[in-house]
């Protein structure tokens, strides 16, 4: 079991999509209740993945390694760490809400569903993989099933945003392949292995290349955050995509840039890290005002929530540009900032994925997103507006709730370490603060539009699909210790890395 | 001298056959039809007869000898010979004949209704492979040519098969002048060698070179020249302006013949050349190489995104995989890894482009149009055929879980572990061509997937076309879950070249 559980809990859902395509597309619940399913086993085992794993040890448990190409030294390598584990939880709790979700989709479910479950392996293998070959594999393997996702079920503009995506994520990746052969010849043994490649610290000694290896990496890792000024795809993207879609895309696709960060540059190419780390601040920083200005500026409420996806996730890259600053010592301040950075990316999958999922609710009720045709709906649909109050406090950073914990810790870690920069990435929670409450007085305050006088409050199947959300920003944000706990090892181990070979 | 007729045993049964096939042709017009095939038919005669020389190649190719990198000579001596039994000829071989294999099996679904002349069909097919077998074994400048011009006569031939559609006409007419002019400057090229070396033997020019003085200048203009008659078979850019015409009216099985046989074919050739000929410490062919590489991917993807034929567009497409492979030839001075590499792409290309076109024939007979428009819907019309394609689509762009991934990782590679600058960025130009191409791939998949069909009624596809989707469709995955014996296959068959 120890073994295997990873694989089972990468495969076990695209087992579930072949599944699928063996049922005869009228059988509509049979497909949807086989999705579901499937979706099961790796929620179940992600949760055991959790309970078993000992965070007092350093390193990769439940490794798994196997030779696939002997030539070449690839391996069937997977293994998961504090940093990895809750991503993987997340994706698995994602995949499954959003399933339950989608029960409403009428059009071609069994396509659907089938590419979601293959979405899920894609992703999920992102986050177990420790190689560079199946890394890139699963990396590639979860873009080609949301390009469906958003090319058929997707809005007016869909075939536009699906290609974008698509050709935007691919530059990245093409780089990354690059550099990936990059570090496969400047190690030796050549190796694919992520976790020989960090011990080897490639091109350690040639800074050109080091930095050329960095911004491959980089631009592959800051398309998929995104970070300006590589956004552009996002809003077309999370606009377009199906409300499961723009969930699964804002809670889990872009955190695989996050992940590429704290799992592969910052470990492996620590010098160049440290040095460019200065550029990614400012970066973040452009990334948490410009987004928060624009989403204050939207009318559409999923564009709005869709750039509020930008602002927040610069708080991501503020944290993990801290953890890399070429400074001595500040090892506490730099784990924090990076603890900070991953419990932002654990938060915004929660509360933005349940933001989309409220913004589906309301627009398959009304067909309108546009937030001043909206009003008066708090006091017509309360229990909506309930969640909707709760979920949009949670993202403005109420303390309490997951959003706080997270900002706080990043600003904590970081105002010692880029002070001018994170004092001026403050003003960016004010400006989040402003355009989420100016958002929920449009939605739920002022007079009713007689237009939605008959819209009815939200059903058994939503609220099923919301509740693990809202209880999980609940917890997070008052004992935020059981992921810390989980974390802290494996984020010193990066913050060590990083600074015993740049700053340090 | 190890005179052993097993040697050529793969090119007599494809001579003795190919005559076979034209008796079958004869004789089975009354009682077989394409539609209930007998045991003496010309399809299943020339299936048999290329299965038949398929056997002794792949035994060949893992006997000792030829694994240890010797070459057997043929006909002239150990050392200089006409023609070889290595592991590259006998790679390629197994290439032309599976590729043909899956090629009749398109022809026996696209010539359900055409029904004349089956027997001369088939065989000419089966001949354009013996051309191409021997054009792979050729170590002599005029065994080269005439295994070139045999493969190019019987390739016009095909390629104006559907002589009452002018297409097919223009298809044959465009490549026959092309092929000509070409293959006069190859033969100038060649001319110059011989009088600069005194001998037609690549090894032997290769060895006269190193001994004595090299006019640099003219050997150049000697390279030039004979790249113009291999560009030409590969449709390197600026030879390939014959292609786009000559892919949209030949016949589509043709068409797929052309762009994965012939191709290949002009590849062995080139890499034969280049390594053991005009040898890159007798001149420093690389910028030259390089050149070409980049204009080939880029102008074939570029020209590939307006396209609105999918022949067309496959055309451009292949044109644009040329310059692909031509990086990792251009690679072959400094990389050990790039003749694998080259190898083993051209193994995967085999099948995932003839996948597509294997795609492409089913559509083309039944929708009566090659326009990508008319796609639309292709999903809820032949699902199988629509997710096959898909899986071709991503491969030729190089996209995982896919076999052409595989393919370009093993040529970039080769491209970065040269270390010479001037290859790193050959990389660069043809990953940012990746991302071009995946834009009119997809482009195939988005019609089919996302665009609502007026028409919704199912096609399917006879069982040969069926067969023939499976395989390939089957192999463009394997080779990626499991890559190993192909690429030591493409090791071994690239031994003989290592001592360069």
């Amino acid at each position: 079991m120890e073994l295997w559980i990873l694989t089972l809990i990468t495969f076990v859902p695209a087992a579930g999509a072949i599944a699928i395509l063996f049922i005869p597309k009228e059988k509509d619940s049979a497909i949807k209740w086989t999705a579901l399913l499937f979706s099961l086993p790796s929620l179940v085992l992600s949760v055991l993945l959790w309970i078993w794993y000992d965070p007092s040890k350093p390193g990769m448990q439940f490794v798994q390694k196997v030779p696939w190409i002997k030539g070449l030294d690839v391996h069937y390598f997977m293994g998961v760490d504090g940093i990895s584990i809750p991503l993987i939880f997340l994706t698995a709790l994602l995949t499954t809400v959003s399933l339950i979700y989608s029960w409403i989709i009428k059009e071609r479910p069994k396509e659907y569903f089938s590419l979601f479950l293959f979405l899920e392996t894609g992703m999920l293998g992102v986050f177990v993989a420790l190689d560079f070959f199946l890394f890139y594999v699963f990396w590639e393997v979860s873009l080609v099933p949301m390009y469906f996702l958003i090319g058929v079920w997707g809005g007016p503009r869909r075939e536009y945003a699906a290609i974008k995506f698509f050709l935007y994520t691919l530059v990245g990746s093409v780089a990354m392949l690059l550099a990936i052969i990059g570090v496969y010849f400047y190690t030796s043994p050549h190796t694919f292995s992520i976790p020989a490649a960090i011990e080897q610290l490639p091109f350690s000694k040639n800074l050109p290349l080091q930095s050329l290896a960095f911004w491959a990496f980089f631009l592959a890792f800051a398309i998929k955050v995104p970070m300006w000024p590589f956004h552009t795809w996002l809003p077309d993207a999370h606009v377009e995509a199906p409300t499961a879609g723009s969930v699964i895309l804002a809670g889990i696709l872009l955190k695989l840039g996050g992940y590429g960060f704290l799992r592969i540059l910052l470990p492996m190419l620590p010098e160049a890290a440290c040095k460019y780390s200065i550029y990614i601040a400012i970066l973040a920083l452009i990334s948490i005002i410009y987004g928060g200005l624009v989403a204050m500026a939207q009318k559409d409420m999923k564009k709005l929530i869709a750039y509020s996806s930008v602002n927040h996730m610069g708080y991501v890259m503020l944290g993990i540009a801290a953890a890399s600053a070429a400074t001595a010592g500040q090892l506490t301040d730099k784990t924090m900032a990076l603890t900070g950075a991953v419990l932002q990316m654990f938060a915004h999958g929660l509360i933005t994925g349940a933001l989309f999922f409220l913004v589906g609710m309301i627009y398959e009720r009304t067909h309108n997103r546009d937030l001043d045709l909206f009003g008066g709906l708090g006091a017509r649909i309360p229990v909506y507006g309930g969640l909707l109050s709760f979920m949009a406090f949670a993202s403005l950073g109420l303390p309490g709730l997951a959003g706080f914990v997270s900002e706080f810790f990043v600003f904590r870690g970081a105002i010692p370490i880029y002070t001018v920069i994170a004092a001026l990435g403050v003003i960016g929670i004010i400006i989040n603060a402003a355009y989420l409450l100016w958002m929920l007085q449009r939605v739920l305050l002022g007079p009713l539009n007689p237009q939605w006088a008959q819209v009815t409050d939200v059903d058994a199947r939503e609220v099923v699909s919301l509740a693990p959300l809202v209880a999980l920003t609940i917890v997070v944000g008052i004992i935020p210790s059981f992921l810390i706990v989980i974390l802290n090892n494996s984020l010193t181990q990066v913050v060590l890395a990083v600074t015993r070979a740049g700053g340090g | 001298m190890n005179f052993d007729l097993f040697y050529i045993s793969p090119e007599l049964i494809l001579a003795l056959g190919g005559i076979l096939v034209l008796i079958a042709g004869v004789t089975a017009r009354r009682w077989t039809t394409p539609e209930r095939l007998g045991i003496f038919s010309p399809e299943v005669v020339s299936l048999v007869v290329l299965l038949a020389a398929l056997v002794p190649s792949i035994l060949l190719l893992a006997e000792k000898d030829v694994v240890r990198g010797v070459s057997q000579f043929f006909y002239g001596g150990e050392k200089y010979g006409l023609f070889a039994v290595d592991g590259l000829a006998l790679f390629f071989k197994i290439i032309a004949i599976v590729s043909t294999a899956i090629v009749v099996f398109l022809s026996m679904d696209f010539f359900r209704e055409i029904k004349f002349h089956r027997g001369e069909f088939y065989a000419l097919l089966v001949f354009a492979t013996l051309a191409i077998t021997s054009l792979a074994a050729s170590t002599d400048l005029i065994m080269i040519y005439l295994s070139l011009e045999f493969l190019s006569i019987t390739s016009y031939i095909l390629a104006g098969y559907l002589k009452q559609d002018p297409k097919s006409n223009e298809a044959a007419v465009k490549y026959f002048l092309y092929g000509a002019i070409s293959a006069a400057v190859m033969v100038y090229g060649m001319s110059i060698l011989y009088g600069l070396t005194g001998t037609t033997n690549i090894a032997a020019i290769a060895q006269t070179f190193r001994a004595g003085y090299v006019p640099q200048e003219l050997l150049f203009l000697a390279t030039i020249f004979v790249l113009v008659g291999f560009g030409f078979k590969i449709a390197m850019v600026p030879f390939h302006q014959w292609s786009p015409d000559t892919y949209e009216g030949a016949p589509t099985p043709i068409t797929a013949f052309l762009s994965v046989g012939s191709k290949a074919a002009g590849f062995a050739v080139l890499v034969r050349v280049l390594s053991t000929g005009i040898t890159p410490d007798v001149l420093n062919w690389t910028p030259l190489i390089i050149m070409f590489s980049a204009i080939t991917m880029t102008v074939g993807n570029l020209i590939a995104i307006p396209q609105v034929n999918i022949k067309r567009m496959l055309a451009y497409s292949s044109i644009a995989q040329a310059g692909y492979l031509l990086l990792g030839v251009a690679s072959m001075a400094y990389s050990p890894l790039a003749v694998p590499a080259v190898l083993l792409y051209i193994f995967v290309y085999l099948f995932m482009n003839l996948g597509a076109f294997a795609v492409v024939t089913i559509l083309s007979a039944r929708l009566r149009s090659d326009n990508i428009s008319d796609y639309a819907g292709l999903i809820k019309r032949a699902p199988a055929a629509a997710v096959c394609m898909v899986i071709f689509m991503l491969s030729l762009a190089g996209i995982p879980p896919t076999a052409g991934f595989v393919g370009k990782l093993y040529l970039f590679a080769a491209a970065i572990q040269s270390g010479h600058t001037a290859l790193f960025w050959l990389a660069v130009v043809a990953i940012a061509n990746t991302v071009v191409s995946a834009y009119y791939y997809l482009n195939v998949v988005r019609t089919m997937f996302f665009i609502e069909a007026e028409d919704t009624s199912p096609i399917s596809a006879s069982r040969p076309a069926k067969l023939a989707i499976w395989l390939t469709t089957a192999m463009t995955l394997v080779v990626l879950l499991y890559p190993e014996p192909f690429m030591k296959m493409a090791h071994v068959s690239a031994s003989i070249l290592m001592g360069m």
